[in-house]
């Protein structure tokens, strides 16, 4: 599927003799003291792409010239490294930009007479505007969907509801899926070369990252790195391609490894490696250890391992350097969860557990609670229980609470922003959800639904709102629950739909049926208020995404967002009117638009008529 | 002859008695008839006068019951709408509410829950609308506000 | 708007038509005798029973006296609306998919299937004045589409014949000559039904391809369009409204894999040139094969893929906007 023309390289011509040779140019020019400095940051810059054979730079009068010749072991070195490395920065904020020339199109530039007039000057480019989406002024989401070869961007506007005109649209982008980076800047289309970044007003294409097989695609949280899994049953263990960290903006492979499958670790493609809140730090998932990187230097934390026989799973603190883990019981030792302080290393917490089936970690998304919900069997081992662990992580000593659960546990689901969190459990198709509050020092029972035909949970982004949803087996019904009344404010159904998602700003719901699991009811999306109005849909043959674009968090402090609460009467005003006038507007145009037609087709009836009479009267 | 008259008269005699003896036993068997059916009427009057009263008392048990359920059913109606006046929705009126305990009237309390039903579900409908309404507008007043900072922050 | 449900076909129901005055409903079905019910109450008046296949489409003249009837048996008869006697049968090589009088019934039109060879193929026959003693043989036969027609109808005046076939096309026959005058290609898949506006300036075709057009009559081109997300098997013009009405659904095959109310068995209303959806009208549990509005536009029936047909006599709230109509009638 060589679809995409821009990876079809060019084939390498290999010139006779020089072509293991490049030329560096737009080094900052050094004086004989500093040479070995800048000899080796380029030499560890340039065997990224291949082993050195040798490195000269040219000196005049106790000064480099600026340039640098470095010979490859192979050509296909040089030739990787004139592609991949040039262009690149150096030294502070990327102060030199590097140019690599193979030998032979060096000899090419320099063969050009000096006096030709319109030699090609290198196109201006300027920074693609990458958060123009950000400006909007009615303060509206986007999203993208992906329907047969098809990829569609749209404003998510209540005005143009089912006649919405995607802002763009393009055909073949991706040749597996999409993904938007956590905050929204980078949208990723995945090919068999490899991995593209695209961003901006006009969706630009922003990074390449070459690797074959990509299965799965992850950002680190502050979008600064790229991590790629890729399948690939004959990976080389000593030069590894499975799993791959990129630096973003660079679009340069940090460091790769091979993929290792091993016992205890289910069927696919995880996420093996996964990066700290900030950027940091990666921690990679080994068989008996945890391995923390820093980023971008790739180098081991402290070079040592952590320690974590048959570590099941593990995971940072969504907001602090926290790595939270879980090792199964073995031989003497039982099961246990650590919380563990990086770079420092210090545990924060750590919980024996015994006669455990499996753990799962799920961190409330402020890192104030953390619950390991705990699957445990008897001592018969016949029937099995759970049990969730929840930790005040942000208190001093980190106390835990156990909530033990007799029945079967559904769906759990911490409210992202607050200090609740909702269970479903119990047999059947109608099961009970348990809402409790983490407030105080005590864990407590705030409200029960009872009999309710949920299995899934999905609270808005900022909390308040949940929708109980019946997915799948029941049918698709949704139930906007208000959490802080603990009322339904409405509930009804999306026939069989196969997936909920929330805008970024909690004020609309999406529930849509794609193509993959259900093949015979009308694929599309169904676009709610937070209140549970329907508002508009759209339908889409062959209907395989749909993706919010995410935002990054709000720059307003909590401050700012309370005054703006306060003041709301003021804003308000402002909006009612903007509102009034976009209805006003939309009602003349849809009216002028009709009375054009209704003229039209009056016109051409009283023509058909005449036209009528006068074949009468023939 | 006399003989002849004798027996003719004794013919005549013997005649008068047959019919006399028959006429009685008519009479006898008229009488016991009639007896019969007197008593088959008294007989009948009383069944039908049994059955009436079944039928009497069933009905009176019938309305009792039904009495009773309406009653039933206004005490749980009364009981409702005095918990929505408890809960105290916007929408009521004081004055509906106060009317409404002192209704007995099953149709009437019936009425009175379907207004205070609508009335409910269009409070709660105006109450999402405003929630709707307040959310857009603060998100929309955090993004303005964000916008004006943007800026500084594309910057770093 | 309480529809009456027409039960008396035991199997789908395949077309529908009023007589011109609209107070006879004519159904044909899967089953063997097409049937005529009073429009207005839903009850039979009787059925013509003689063919020996399933029944595909009928057509009824203008003063309501004559009846004609296709069917899969490979005949076409025509019948005594009244009374119900069968005078005439027109034998067919293949079943016969369609029937039309033309207007004055001096002719009429057969539809002949492509099947065992045969090429699919429009004939005109001439009706005779003595109704018993009608023609064998037809007077033309109207060759070209590639794969089967599906409806053919006698234009206004009886200028053209106008067919609709599985290859996509509609085209446009002389009835003298019987040559192809024109040909409309919009249509992505079959086109399934054409039926023409009461004043026959203009007519509607629907497809498999999930859209109806309208068309006007003397440039032959496409003015409006109106798209569902279900294939279409009929569409038919509002006379008294500026409304069109479409009817279909996902094939009998994949619906019942399907839940009933997912396979959108609908009558779906669109303002006829703002091409706005205005409603629709449910409760069938099968597709839509038919269509018609009545003549005086104040009510509508459907014929289903589940034997049932359905009249509606529209709401008062219907006509609220009678007033502003821009469709005018002008007598034929």
């Amino acid at each position: 599927m060589a679809r995409d023309e821009e990876y079809t390289e060019e084939p390498v011509k290999l010139e006779e003799g020089y072509d293991k040779f490049i030329v560096v140019d737009g080094c900052p020019t050094v004086t004989e003291e500093k040479k070995g400095k800048l000899v080796d940051i380029l030499k560890s810059k340039f065997s990224r792409v291949g082993d050195i054979v040798d490195l000269t730079m040219p000196m005049k009068d106790k000064e480099s010239y600026g340039f640098v010749f470095i010979e490859y072991a192979h050509p296909s070195m040089a030739h990787r490294a004139s592609v991949q490395l040039d262009g690149q920065g150096l030294g502070k904020a990327g102060k030199y930009k590097l140019r690599v020339f193979k030998w032979g199109d060096f000899d090419k530039y320099m063969n050009i007479p000096d006096n030709l007039e319109d030699i090609p000057k290198e196109e201006y480019k300027p920074i693609p505007s990458l958060y123009s989406w950000l400006q909007d002024e009615r303060a509206r989401d986007q999203f993208c969907l992906r329907y047969g070869t098809q990829t569609e961007m749209h404003w998510n506007d209540l005005q143009q509801g089912e006649k919405s005109q995607p802002i763009y649209a393009r055909e073949n982008w991706t040749d597996a899926f999409l993904k938007w980076s956590p905050k929204g800047t980078y949208l990723v289309t995945v090919h068999v070369q490899g991995v593209q970044l695209w961003g901006g007003e006009n969706w630009e294409r922003i990074a390449r990252f070459p690797c074959e097989g990509v299965k799965l695609v992850y950002f680190s949280p502050q979008e600064g790195y790229l991590c790629t899994i890729c399948d690939l049953p004959n990976d080389d263990p000593k030069d590894p391609k499975a799993i791959t960290v990129w630096d973003v903006r660079s679009a340069r492979k940090l460091r790769s490894f091979a993929m290792r499958l091993f016992q205890g670790q289910k069927a696919g493609f995880h996420n093996m490696l996964q990066f700290s809140p900030s950027d940091e730090y990666v921690a990679r998932w080994n068989e008996d250890a945890l391995q923390v990187y820093s980023v971008p230097s790739m180098k081991l934390l402290d070079k040592k391992s952590i320690k974590a026989p048959g570590v099941r799973d593990f995971c940072w603190s969504p907001t602090d350097n926290i790595l939270t883990y879980w090792v199964p019981e073995m031989e003497n030792s039982p099961a246990r969860v650590t919380l563990m302080s990086i770079p420092s290393r210090e545990v924060k917490a750590q919980r024996n557990l015994y006669s455990v089936n499996s753990c799962r970690i799920m961190w409330q998304e402020c890192g104030t609670y953390l619950c390991v919900k705990v699957d445990r069997h008897t001592k018969t081992k016949k029937t099995t229980f759970t049990n969730f662990e929840l930790f005040r992580v942000k208190e001093k000593m980190c106390p835990t609470e156990v909530l033990e659960i007799k029945e079967l546990v559904v769906h759990f689901a911490w409210e992202p922003i607050g200090h609740r969190f909702a269970v479903i459990h119990g047999e059947g198709p109608r099961p009970d959800i348990s809402f409790y509050s983490m407030e105080g020092d005590k864990l407590q029972l705030l409200h029960k639904v009872e009999k309710k035909p949920a299995n899934n949970l999905f609270w808005a982004p900022n909390g308040g709102t949940i929708v109980l949803a019946g997915l799948a087996n029941l049918n698709g019904v949704l139930d906007f629950f208000d959490a802080d009344t603990m009322t339904s404010m409405g509930s009804d159904e999306h026939f069989m739909c196969t997936n909920v998602s929330w805008d970024p700003s909690g004020r609309y719901l999406c529930t849509y049926i794609t193509a993959q699991r259900n093949s015979s009811y009308d694929h599309g999306l169904i676009v709610w208020s937070h209140t549970g109005k329907q508002l508009y849909q759209l339908k889409r043959e062959k209907f395989f995404q749909f993706l919010w674009r995410p935002r990054p968090p709000c720059l307003l402090s909590a401050k700012q967002q309370q005054e703006i609460k306060n003041n709301l009467k003021k804003y308000s005003k402002v909006y009612e009117k903007e509102d009034a006038k976009q209805r006003e507007s939309a009602a003349v145009d849809q009216e002028k638009a009709r009375t054009a037609l209704r003229e039209q087709f009056a016109k051409w009836q009283e023509e058909a008529y005449r036209t009528y009479m006068e074949d009468k009267t023939k | 002859s006399e003989h002849q008259q004798l027996l003719r008269r004794r013919f005549v005699i013997e005649k008068r008695k047959e019919e006399e003896e028959r006429r009685l036993r008519e009479k006898a068997e008229e009488e016991e008839r009639a007896a019969i059916e007197a008593k088959e009427a008294a007989a009948a009057a009383e069944a039908e006068r049994l059955e009436q009263e079944a039928k009497e008392r069933e009905q009176k048990r019938i309305d009792r019951e039904r009495a009773e359920v309406e009653k039933a059913e206004a005490d749980k109606l009364r009981e409702e709408l005095e918990a929505r006046k408890n809960k105290g929705g916007k929408g009521f009126s004081m004055a509906d509410l106060s009317k409404l305990t002192s209704l007995e009237d099953r149709q009437e309390l019936m009425a009175a829950q379907k207004h205070l039903i609508t009335k409910e579900k269009e409070d709660l409908e105006r109450r999402l609308a405003t929630a709707q309404r307040r959310l857009d507008h603060f998100t929309r007043a955090c993004r303005d506000e964000e916008r004006k900072i943007m800026a500084g922050w594309v910057e770093k | 708007m309480k529809p009456i449900l027409l039960k008396g076909h035991t199997r789908a129901i395949t077309n529908i038509t009023y007589n011109k005055d609209g107070d006879l409903l004519f159904s044909t079905a899967k089953d063997n005798s097409p049937c005529v019910w009073y429009a207005d109450t839903g009850e039979r008046l009787g059925t013509f029973d003689g063919h020996t296949g399933a029944v595909w489409h009928c057509d009824v003249n203008e003063q309501c006296t004559l009846f004609l009837s296709g069917s899969a048996d490979n005949s076409a008869k025509l019948w005594e609306v009244e009374g119900g006697r069968e005078i005439a049968t027109f034998k067919h090589n293949t079943p016969v998919r369609a029937v039309a009088f033309a207007m004055g019934d001096r002719n009429f039109l057969t539809v002949q299937d492509s099947l065992m060879g045969h090429v699919p193929a429009i004939f005109v026959w001439q009706l005779s004045t003595d109704p018993h003693h009608q023609p064998d043989k037809p007077i033309l036969k109207l060759e070209g589409h590639a794969s089967k027609v599906n409806r053919a109808r006698y234009g206004p005046n009886n200028d053209h014949i106008y067919s609709v076939s599985d290859d996509g096309t509609c085209r446009l026959w002389d009835p003298e000559t019987g040559k192809e005058v024109h040909k409309i290609k919009d249509n992505k898949k079959a086109v399934m039904d054409i039926q023409f506006s009461k004043d026959r300036g203009s007519f509607i075709t629907c497809s498999l391809d999930q859209s109806a057009r309208l068309y006007d009559v003397r440039t032959r081109k496409c003015m409006h369009t109106y798209e569902v997300e279900r294939p279409l098997n009929t569409a038919s013009i509002s006379p008294l409204m500026d409304h069109i009405a479409v009817g279909g659904g996902q094939d009998a095959a994949s619906v019942t894999t399907t839940h009933g109310r997912m396979g959108r068995f609908e009558s779906t209303f669109f303002h006829k040139f703002y091409e706005d959806e205005l409603g629709s009208v449910k409760g069938h549990f099968g597709p839509i094969h038919s269509l018609a509005f009545n003549p005086d536009g104040r009510s509508f029936a459907s014929g289903s893929e589940d034997g049932f047909i359905r009249i509606h006599h529209f709401d008062p709230a219907y006509f609220l906007d009678v007033d502003k109509q821009v469709t005018k009638f002008i007598p034929y």
